[in-house]
């Protein structure tokens, strides 16, 4: 009797299950009929870990092409400013604002090693190209920057991530570009500061930079405040007013010391001095509704923009 | 990645591109328009499109420069040096790398068949050298200026003159900051700006150095005076070098070589004296009939007014001063601006 009845339960147990896989198979076959014919598949965006670890160090002769796990924990570290959007690539991480078709913030953690001359990487071979990762409403072209005045400036310099070819690659996705000033800015004063970022790896075991736009409020002839900014080319890519960098640098005796800049999107004297533009990081983080660094309790710190806490 | 088949134009299919000898310039836009600059085509088909136009253009060019018969070579010229200048501008965005290749190449021929007036007035002067920091967003500050592109058959590049300012910037950025009373001295602007007959450059330089290109922040107002205290120094040791007694050949040398420095300077802080004083110069130099530094060292370095081409308080809407060097049977190193016509 009891055999019956474990006998009939086995089989309306192995018929559910049956069912449950058959639909779920079927829903799925129906899924992937479904994509759209532009081809465009899904890219996994922000990366999901089962835990978060400090990094540890990866040895420096492993060079990882692809953004693995342990290399995204290593440069968010010190924790994310925000999550819209969140891509990695090789050796960066990116917040991409989609309104605004440029990054709301990268993320870069650099070292002596990553920022040295390497002849196997050839900027020749670099391309300003498409992120045809990101849904073509919000994708940024070359077409949009052309004669519009502005470079395609990058966020995450490509002198930053010299480890490998790829990674100099990454660094010229039209997602990590904003529309900077040329001459005056981007191939000066702005190339000015992301040279000092880079000496900084002289001092500091590790460096970690977020870099990012900003787009201030000025004062109009009414008294009133505005936000104004230009927009350019057919997918209308904002112009930022200001951009921002803020910097952590780890030193060997792991004492942090951060440095936090803002500096406007126009041509700047080749002799103003950097600490001209260095501001309380509060400042940068209210302009830009972000925290950086925000895993670090600021009364740890050593110094803040050379000042002694 | 997605299905392109839709939107290949008739172009794209024949993928020949050819452009004739006779309207270079339109053809060229013709195929840019069509082929390259249109929103409708993806990026990776524009610039492989930009590629093979590219090589349409080396083509033409090469034809019309060296390939062309006595009589028509002025004017096969001009479409060349037209055509050349439109296809540099597109370059520096689509792909300078191979356009820097390429032009090389180009400098080697005209060198070796001694086209020397394309070389001088087109290349030199419309600087069609490799795309750099000054004209491409491929290259920035930390990238070496392609100086030793135009040193060839007695010319240099015309940008030369403001790249020794930003060099002497960045080795001070280099040495140890700057001593307690100079930096007192830099901030209140009370300092003498002393440049004797006596290496004037370097005096110059160390002024510069100490009370003006300085690592802490001045006062705008006592920065411009400070400028302004040393540039009055310079331009009397100057005329002093020109003007007083008979110059020995060593002391027009210096004279220029400090001019050059100060040009430059001027360029950068602001021009317009220098640009009010040099027409004084010049008609002391005139006066005095000294045409060999007339020339010699003004004409030929480039040491009129400061203009867009050397200076980024100017842009193409401002004038060139052409006619400042029509003196003493001079005109001026470089064409004269064409008007645009929309």
């Amino acid at each position: 009797m009891s055999g019956l009845r474990f006998q009939s339960l086995l089989a309306v147990g192995a018929t559910a299950l049956g069912a449950f896989y058959l639909g779920s198979y079927t829903e799925r076959q129906q899924g992937n009929n479904n994509k759209e014919s532009a081809g465009l598949c899904r890219l996994p965006g922000l990366p999901v870990f089962g835990t978060v670890s400090a990094a540890a160090l990866i040895p420096p002769s492993e060079v990882n092409l692809n953004a693995t796990p342990s290399r995204i924990s290593q440069i968010m570290k010190f924790g994310f400013p925000g999550l819209d959007h969140v891509r990695s690539q090789s050796d960066y991480v990116l917040s991409y604002d989609r309104r605004n078709r440029i990054p709301h913030w990268v993320f870069e953690h650099l070292t002596a090693a990553s920022v040295a001359k390497n002849d196997a990487v050839d900027r020749a071979k670099c391309d300003f190209r498409p992120d045809e990762s990101i849904h073509p409403f919000f994708r940024a072209q070359n077409t949009d920057y052309r004669k519009s005045g502005y470079d395609r400036g990058h966020m995450a310099a490509a002198g930053n991530h010299r480890l490998h070819q790829k990674h100099c690659d990454d660094t010229f996705l039209l997602s990590n570009m904003a529309p900077q000033v040329g001459q005056g800015f981007n191939r000066d004063a702005w190339n000015s500061l992301e040279m000092y970022v880079r000496k900084l790896t002289q001092s500091y075991a590790n460096v970690y930079v977020c870099t990012g736009p900003l787009y201030l409020p000025h004062k109009e002839d009414d008294g009133k405040m505005y936000v104004k900014y230009e927009v350019i080319g057919s997918n209308t890519v904002a112009v930022p007013t200001h951009f921002y960098k803020v910097i952590v640098s780890e030193a060997a005796d792991q004492r942090l010391h951060m440095e936090s800049y803002i500096m406007p999107n126009k041509v700047i004297s080749n002799d103003t001095p950097l600490q001209v533009f260095q501001v309380p990081p509060e400042s940068v983080e209210r302009a830009a509704g972000l925290l950086f660094f925000d895993q670090i309790n600021r009364k740890q710190l050593a110094t803040i923009n050379g000042k002694k806490v | 990645m997605s299905d392109k088949a839709e939107n290949t134009t008739a172009a794209q299919a024949s993928s020949e591109f050819v452009i004739s000898e006779c309207e270079p310039l339109k053809e060229y836009e013709q195929l840019m328009d069509t082929n390259v600059t249109s929103e409708e085509l993806d990026d990776k088909t524009s610039k492989e499109n930009f590629k093979k136009i590219g090589l349409a253009v080396h083509d033409v060019i090469f034809k019309l420069v060296f390939d062309c018969k006595q009589e028509a070579r002025t004017e096969s010229q001009h479409k060349a040096g037209e055509l050349l200048a439109e296809y540099k501008s597109d370059a520096c965005f689509y792909a300078p790398w191979p356009y820097n290749e390429w032009i090389v190449k180009l400098r080697d021929e005209l060198l070796k068949q001694e086209q020397l007036d394309f070389w001088r007035d087109v290349v030199v002067k419309k600087q069609l050298g490799p795309c750099w920091a000054r004209d491409s967003d491929a290259f920035d500050s930390e990238d070496k200026p392609p100086l030793e592109f135009y040193a060839h058959a007695g010319c240099v590049a015309p940008f030369a003159a403001s790249l020794k300012v930003k060099a002497s910037n960045t080795d001070q950025t280099e040495e140890t900051p700057e001593t307690d009373a100079d930096r007192v001295a830099a901030m209140t602007g009370n300092f003498e700006a002393v440049i004797t007959a006596d290496n004037p450059l370097k005096q110059y330089r160390d002024l510069m150095k100490r009370f003006v290109v300085v690592n802490i922040h001045v006062d705008d107002d006592i920065h411009k005076a400070s400028v302004q205290k040393i540039a009055t120094a310079v331009r009397s040791i100057i005329c002093q070098l020109l003007f007083e007694g008979t110059p020995t050949q060593q002391e027009y040398d210096t004279a220029s070589e400090l001019l050059q420095e100060y040009k430059s300077d001027a360029a950068f802080y602001g021009p317009w004296d220098y640009n009010d004083w040099i027409v004084e110069l010049r008609d002391r130099l005139l006066e005095r009939n000294m045409l060999e530094f007339w020339s010699e060292k003004i004409v030929k370095l480039e040491l009129g007014p400061c203009c867009s081409r050397d200076s980024d308080f100017f842009d193409r809407d401002d004038s060139i001063p052409v006619e400042f060097y029509n003196r003493g049977g001079c005109t001026a190193p470089f064409d004269p601006p064409v008007v645009e016509q929309d």
